[in-house]
Parts: C-alpha cells; sequence; structure tokens
C-alpha cells in the first residue's frame, strides 16, 4: 500500500506519530485520547498489538495508563435521555416561528432602496448629510416585520421579549425588527390576536403597547384578547391589569357588575380595565361600552373552539365572515335567537356542522356564491 | 460502549448546507444536539422551562442570523458555548431579581448527577456508587463542569476551553483534580483492576 493516507478515516491514528507525545502523558491526557478511548473501550482490541508494544518498550508508563483504564471501565456516565415528544413539541415551535419571519432574501428590496438612495445623498448635496443619516436612521428603524393570516388560519408569533400573540384568522400584526433595550414594547394590530405579554421582556422596556385603528391598550406584562374589526373593537382582559388610551375622546357606557345591571356614563380618553371586563365600541359613534365578562368567551378561539353565552345568532354570523371570509345570511325571523354552547371551529365544515346539531339550525351551503344560509329547521317529524 | 467519534467534515457540511437556508439540515441539527444541549443546560440551572425558553430563542436567532455567522467546524461545541453565555446572563439576571431568596440559591446548584446518571459500571454495590458521587460533588463547579463536558457531552479538552473560556491547561489541571477524586473512591473497586491485569 503506497501513496497518501487521505482515504485513511480519522480514528485509526497513526500511532508512531504519537508515540512521542504519548510519553508526556497524565491520566487525563489518556482519558482524552480517541485512540486510547477507543482501545479500552472496545475491550481491548482496536490497535491492541500497537499499544502492547508500546506499553513494554515504556514500563514506566504502565501505572498512568491503567489509572485511565479503571477510570474509562469502571465508571459509567449516562447521559439522562429526553423524551422525543418534548424534543418534537420543541422543534415545532421553532419551526412555525422560523417560517412567520419574511426570509432574509425578501428584504434587499428594501436594502437596495436604502443604499441607492444614500449613495445619493453622498454624492449630491453634502450639506444635508447630517439630516441624510437622519433619515437613514429613520427608515431604518421604521422597518417592521409584518405577520398575517388567512381566512380560516391562526398564527403563533413569539415577540423579540418573549411575549407570545395568537393571531386569529384574517389578521395582521406588525412590529418593528430591531426591539432597543431601552425602548417601548410596541405591536400594531389589525384584526384579531391574544397576547400573552411577558412582564420579564429579554429585551426593551417594561411598557407594552398594542396600537389598533380606534384604540391603544397598553401594559406591563398580562393576558388579554383585542379585536379591532372593521366593524368592532373589543379588548377582553384575562388576567393583570391594562390601560386603554381613545384615539378620541369617548364616551363610556360603563355597566355595573352587581344585578341590577346600573349604568352610568362617563367621558374620557383613557380607561382602566381589570381582569373579566371587557370593553368593546358600541353601535352609537365615539361610544364604548365596559362591562364583565367571561373572559374564556372572547379567547376560545386559540384552542379550536368557540363559546357563546347569549351570543345573538347574528354575532356569529360575523365571526364567520373575520374568520373565514364566508358570507353568511341569517333568515331574519331567528336572527336575533340567542346562542349559549361550545362549538368545536377547527375548520368551517366542522363548525356549521356542529351549529346545526347543537343549536337545531338549518345550515346550507351555496358554493357558487360562498354564501352559507342559516334557518329554521324544517319539522321533518 | 464506543464514543461515537466526531466527524468535522460532516459537521462543516452541515453548517454549510444550513447557512444555506436549507431547513432540513437546521432540522438535523436540531434534532442532534437538541438533548444534550437541554441535558447540559438543566444541569447549569435548575429550571428546565428557562433551558427550555434559552434554546428556542437560540435555534431561532442562529437562524435569523445564519448568514452572518462564520463558520463551524465543530456545530456542538458552538451551541453549547451560546447555551451557556446565554444561561449564564440568566442567571445574573435572576441573581439581581432576587439575591437572596431560596429559590434562586437552588437555581445555582450547578451539575447535580443522579445515580443513573453517574455510577459504577455493572456493579450493583450501592456504596461504591455512592462513594463516586460524594467525590464528585467534593469538586469545585469549574471541575464539575469540564467532568460533564468530557464525559456526557464528549467534548475534547479544546473544545471545553472554548466552551467556558478558559486557558487549555486550566482545563487540563480541572481534569486531574477530578481523575484524582475519582480513583480514590475507585481504590475500593478491585475488581476492574484484576480484570484489567488479565487483559495486559
Amino acid at each position: 500500500m503506497v501513496g497518501k493516507c487521505a482515504g485513511l478515516s480519522k480514528n485509526s491514528f497513526d500511532f508512531n506519530r504519537l508515540m512521542k507525545n504519548l510519553l508526556a502523558y497524565e491520566v487525563e491526557d489518556f482519558l482524552n485520547h480517541e485512540g486510547f478511548r477507543q482501545w479500552v473501550l472496545s475491550d481491548y482490541t482496536v490497535n491492541d498489538a500497537n499499544w502492547q508494544t508500546w506499553l513494554k518498550a515504556h514500563p514506566e508508563k504502565a501505572k498512568t495508563v491503567e489509572d485511565a483504564a479503571l477510570l474509562l471501565n469502571s465508571i459509567e456516565f449516562k447521559t439522562k435521555l429526553l423524551p422525543h415528544n418534548i424534543v418534537e413539541a420543541e422543534w415545532r415551535k421553532v419551526h412555525s416561528t422560523i417560517n412567520q419571519v419574511p426570509p432574509e432574501k425578501a428584504l434587499p428590496y428594501k436594502n437596495r432602496f436604502l443604499s441607492v438612495f444614500n449613495r445619493k445623498i453622498a454624492a449630491g448635496i453634502t450639506g444635508l448629510l447630517l439630516m441624510g443619516s437622519l433619515l437613514f436612521y429613520f427608515l431604518y428603524t421604521q422597518q417592521f416585520h409584518t405577520v398575517s393570516t388567512h381566512f380560516g388560519h391562526k398564527k403563533e408569533v413569539r415577540l423579540p421579549d418573549g411575549s407570545v400573540v395568537v393571531l386569529n384568522a384574517n389578521s395582521e400584526l406588525k412590529y418593528v425588527k430591531n426591539w432597543k433595550e431601552a425602548g417601548d414594547r410596541e405591536v400594531w394590530l389589525t384584526g384579531e390576536a391574544y397576547f400573552k405579554v411577558t412582564p420579564t421582556p429579554a429585551i426593551g422596556r417594561p411598557k407594552f403597547t398594542v396600537h389598533t385603528e380606534a384604540l391603544n391598550v397598553e401594559v406591563l406584562g398580562t393576558q388579554f384578547n383585542v379585536q379591532s374589526r372593521t366593524h368592532k373593537t373589543r379588548v377582553v382582559l384575562t388576567s393583570g391589569k391594562i390601560k386603554i388610551r381613545f384615539k378620541d375622546s369617548n364616551q363610556i357606557e360603563v355597566q355595573e357588575k352587581q344585578a341590577p345591571v346600573r349604568t352610568r356614563f362617563q367621558h374620557t380618553d383613557t380607561l382602566v380595565v381589570l381582569p373579566g371586563e371587557l370593553i368593546e365600541s358600541s353601535d352609537r359613534k365615539d361610544s364604548y361600552i365596559k362591562k364583565a365578562t367571561n373572559p374564556e368567551l372572547y379567547s376560545s378561539w386559540q384552542n379550536d373552539y368557540l363559546v357563546f353565552e347569549n351570543t345573538p345568532l347574528l354575532e356569529l354570523s360575523t365571526i364567520i365572515n373575520d374568520t373565514y371570509g364566508l358570507h353568511v345570511s341569517v333568515a331574519p325571523e331567528i336572527a336575533q335567537r340567542k346562542l349559549t354552547g361550545k362549538v368545536p371551529s377547527d375548520n368551517v365544515k366542522i363548525l356549521l356542522d356542529a351549529i346545526s346539531v347543537i343549536f337545531d339550525l338549518q345550515v346550507s351551503v351555496n358554493r357558487k356564491t360562498n354564501t352559507i344560509n342559516i334557518s329554521e329547521t324544517k319539522s321533518s317529524m | 460502549m464506543l464514543t461515537p467519534s466526531k466527524n468535522t467534515t460532516d459537521d462543516a457540511s452541515l453548517w454549510k448546507a444550513f447557512q444555506q437556508s436549507d431547513q432540513q439540515a437546521f432540522a438535523k441539527i436540531f434534532h442532534l444536539y437538541y438533548p444534550d444541549l437541554y441535558n447540559y443546560g438543566t444541569k447549569f440551572i435548575a429550571n428546565e422551562e428557562l433551558v427550555k425558553d434559552n434554546l428556542q430563542e437560540l435555534f431561532i436567532e442562529i437562524w435569523a442570523k445564519r448568514n452572518a455567522l462564520g463558520t463551524v467546524k465543530n456545530i456542538k461545541g458552538y451551541l453549547v458555548k451560546s447555551l451557556r453565555r446565554r444561561l449564564l446572563q440568566n442567571l445574573q439576571k435572576i441573581k439581581k431579581q432576587h439575591s437572596l431568596t431560596m429559590e434562586a440559591r437552588e437555581e445555582q446548584v450547578l451539575f447535580q448527577l443522579s445515580s443513573e446518571e453517574l455510577k459504577i459500571k455493572d456493579e450493583q454495590n450501592e456504596e461504591l456508587t455512592r462513594k463516586l458521587r460524594q467525590a464528585f460533588d467534593r469538586l469545585n463547579d469549574t471541575q464539575k463542569e469540564v467532568v460533564y463536558l468530557r464525559f456526557f457531552n464528549n467534548l475534547d479538552y479544546k473544545e471545553i476551553s472554548e466552551v467556558m473560556a478558559l486557558q487549555y491547561q486550566s482545563v487540563r489541571n480541572a481534569m486531574h483534580t477530578a481523575i484524582k477524586a475519582f480513583r480514590k473512591a475507585l481504590l475500593l473497586f478491585v475488581y476492574a483492576l484484576l480484570s484489567y491485569s488479565k487483559t495486559l
């Protein structure tokens, strides 16, 4: 056999080359030596002849080798096995997160725009250099991540500070790409999302703000649901404490918890909301209602079911329209019927089947117009 | 049992594929190293959720920064090092937050090994295993971590010195002390000595 040992596996070590070094070896060096470990752990078969020859030539190393072999042979270091489902669950989280973030490849357009922009400035009016860099800074900090969902899909988003947002169907969440240690945590929402805001942010200041078209929700670490659709804005608090800051001054109709329900009005542009409270836009313009509720009713969509408690059928049709993009027409005679119960919402078919069974309604789908008709069941008996 | 040999060419090409946005390569890296990283992490901070969170952030971050990262010849060493840095930062945060509370102190007990993890091979003698673990417990944190990284994570001294930001010689010295302690505990273990002499 002539030639190079390029094909030689890394594990079969060149004994002669190592001979010199081995003489200076202590126990810890032998333990760190792959060839030695193989020899001992293979029950003295791998390269045994070489080792025996070397040992005979260097009897002074016998004690050291003996000690190293004793340690390797008699101590068992056994790594605890991690259940496969844990690894898989963690992988799914990572996998879904990296697939929400737009791939870096999508960015060059913006970057190119910036560099061309900057080159123009450099080549142009040098006196405006300061202004140019300010503008660059402004554009840079205004780069947003946008996460959006289609009809019938949900997404879980992990924000840079460690907070988690579950984005409901047909919704969009925006946030600045580079969160700063000294910056407020801010996101912009259209549609519906459930927020689990971490009170100990990995980055950013404690204050966390959700901006919607009509109002801002300010929090310090809590869980709540925000809905900001064209026809309705609604915030429901599960735990913690939040402050609502309306874009305009509004009349708030506060419905007291105690029965009989008393109503008082206040005019304000900020409002503190406590757990179990709901605040939603009313039919009148610039007017909101604040009342006690069961928060689960408004967050159950995350877990693939919907909870109704005296919910008008008309509102159900709005939910289906917002979530699945299907138009629902409800027969006028049952439009005000109230629903109470829990229905699965994994997909629109299951939801419609469940509605028809649980609430005893006739649900028919017109495939051509993508319209769902809900009417009273014709008594067949 | 033979320790699986490290194949640096495999690591290098796997890393390269990962850097070229190959999600399969990323998945492979995750599945290959997650269990060891998790075990190491929970030995470093006794808070499983915190370790899971940190690992998630670590993997999400390396994916996000994959283009900016350099070549990595030993992926495991690189990941252990990154995880360790994160956990240290967390540990400092925890210390600041509740400097004197019990929970914080409990989380700081490093590298506690169970009798499942560290024991005398093929030996029913509980007393021997207990002696061995006592010897391990008496080591200082650095020595424990060196032993852990060497024997549980199969990193060599050079890799350990990079992970722990120590001199090569310090790693070797830590191991030397640990070995002396182990050997003392093993003096009772005559059976192994005999079986070894027979083979010579």
